[in-house]
């Protein structure tokens, strides 16, 4: 049987990608998608973006250095009621939904996003693990033993690939 | 980033409140670790029960656990406290050290989990600072 050159493998792979219009950047199955849902809806952004961004900038303090336009990030108690630092939470976690609503497509949903954070932000991608790990510790705090191993899990791996992708257009 | 005296004082206060749950909290975050990170499963091959709170997974938490009270007893020196546990892991067990930081993160899901009041901005600091400080004396004797 004669075997296709891999240039027209890699063709058929890419037009099958645009039919279905997602990067595969990873294939979700069923049950992961209906998890990260599941999690994500329980989450309410007014609530968990403040407590996120609030942690990350007291357990983490040089990640301040983003933020000098904020006012008082002197104290935690300073940090914890700055209402800038809160409007903030809001934006960066309500970032977070286009990720749930585009799960095929993690890695086209936030070109842009990457490409000002690395580019007129100028933050460094380390800081979106950072944020990924707070952010998994606050929803725990949420949610308590409900937060199994499993979802755990799950959460995580959507968590490497949402900060893949926010990491992917830093050249 | 060594530990303050602030940080040193809100590990103990901590501490002194979850330690009675020692055992169930080294439980979860081994159990966590293992489905989180499964390439953590490659040192625990000679186990027969991997899943989440088994009895080699329970067992072992508590072992880990202990040698977290070691170290908070030792907070003022960790590096003298952990030494032989640090060469224990150097010499024996050969653990890659990119591992503490991987357990560190499931011991912090953990707190949260079962201390979701205690385990405030304030406290998460102090304990994520302690559990690298741990790690590194941990790493000490390797080369």
């Amino acid at each position: 049987m004669q075997r296709l050159p891999t240039q027209h493998i890699h063709c058929s792979i890419l037009l099958q990608n645009r039919k279905t219009n997602t990067d595969n950047m990873v294939d979700w199955t069923d049950a992961e998608k209906s998890t990260i849902s599941a999690v994500w809806g329980k989450v309410d952004i007014n609530e968990v973006g403040p407590l996120a961004l609030a942690r990350v900038l007291i357990v983490y303090p040089w990640t301040q250095r983003y933020f000098g336009s904020f006012g008082d990030v002197s104290t935690p108690a300073a940090i914890m009621g700055n209402p800038k630092v809160a409007a903030h939470g809001k934006v960066v976690c309500g970032a977070l939904d286009k990720a749930v609503k585009n799960m095929g497509n993690i890695l086209a949903t936030y070109k842009s996003l990457s490409e000002t954070h690395a580019n007129k932000l100028f933050v460094d991608p380390e800081n979106f693990r950072v944020l990924a790990d707070v952010l998994t510790i606050v929803i725990a705090a949420k949610f308590g033993a409900a937060f199994t191993p499993e979802i755990q899990a799950t959460w995580q791996k959507f968590m490497k690939v949402v900060v893949a992708a926010m990491g992917s257009r830093y050249f | 980033m060594s530990l303050t005296a602030k940080d040193k004082k809100m590990v103990k206060a901590f501490w002194a409140k979850v330690a009675g749950k020692a055992e169930d909290i080294g439980c979860d975050a081994l159990s966590r670790m293992l489905v989180v990170y499964p390439q953590t499963k490659t040192y625990f091959s000679h186990w027969k029960d991997l899943s989440p709170g088994s009895a080699p997974v329970r067992k072992h938490g508590g072992t880990i656990m202990g040698g977290i009270g070691l170290a908070v007893a030792s907070i003022d020196d960790i590096s003298a406290g952990l030494l032989a546990l640090s060469e224990l892991h150097a010499f024996q067990l050969r653990v890659d050290p990119a591992n503490f930081k991987i357990l560190s993160h499931n011991i912090l899901v953990v707190l949260a989990v079962m201390f979701p009041n205690e385990f405030n901005p304030e406290a998460h600091v102090a304990m994520d600072k302690f559990l690298a400080a741990v790690g590194r004396a941990l790493s000490e004797k390797y080369r």
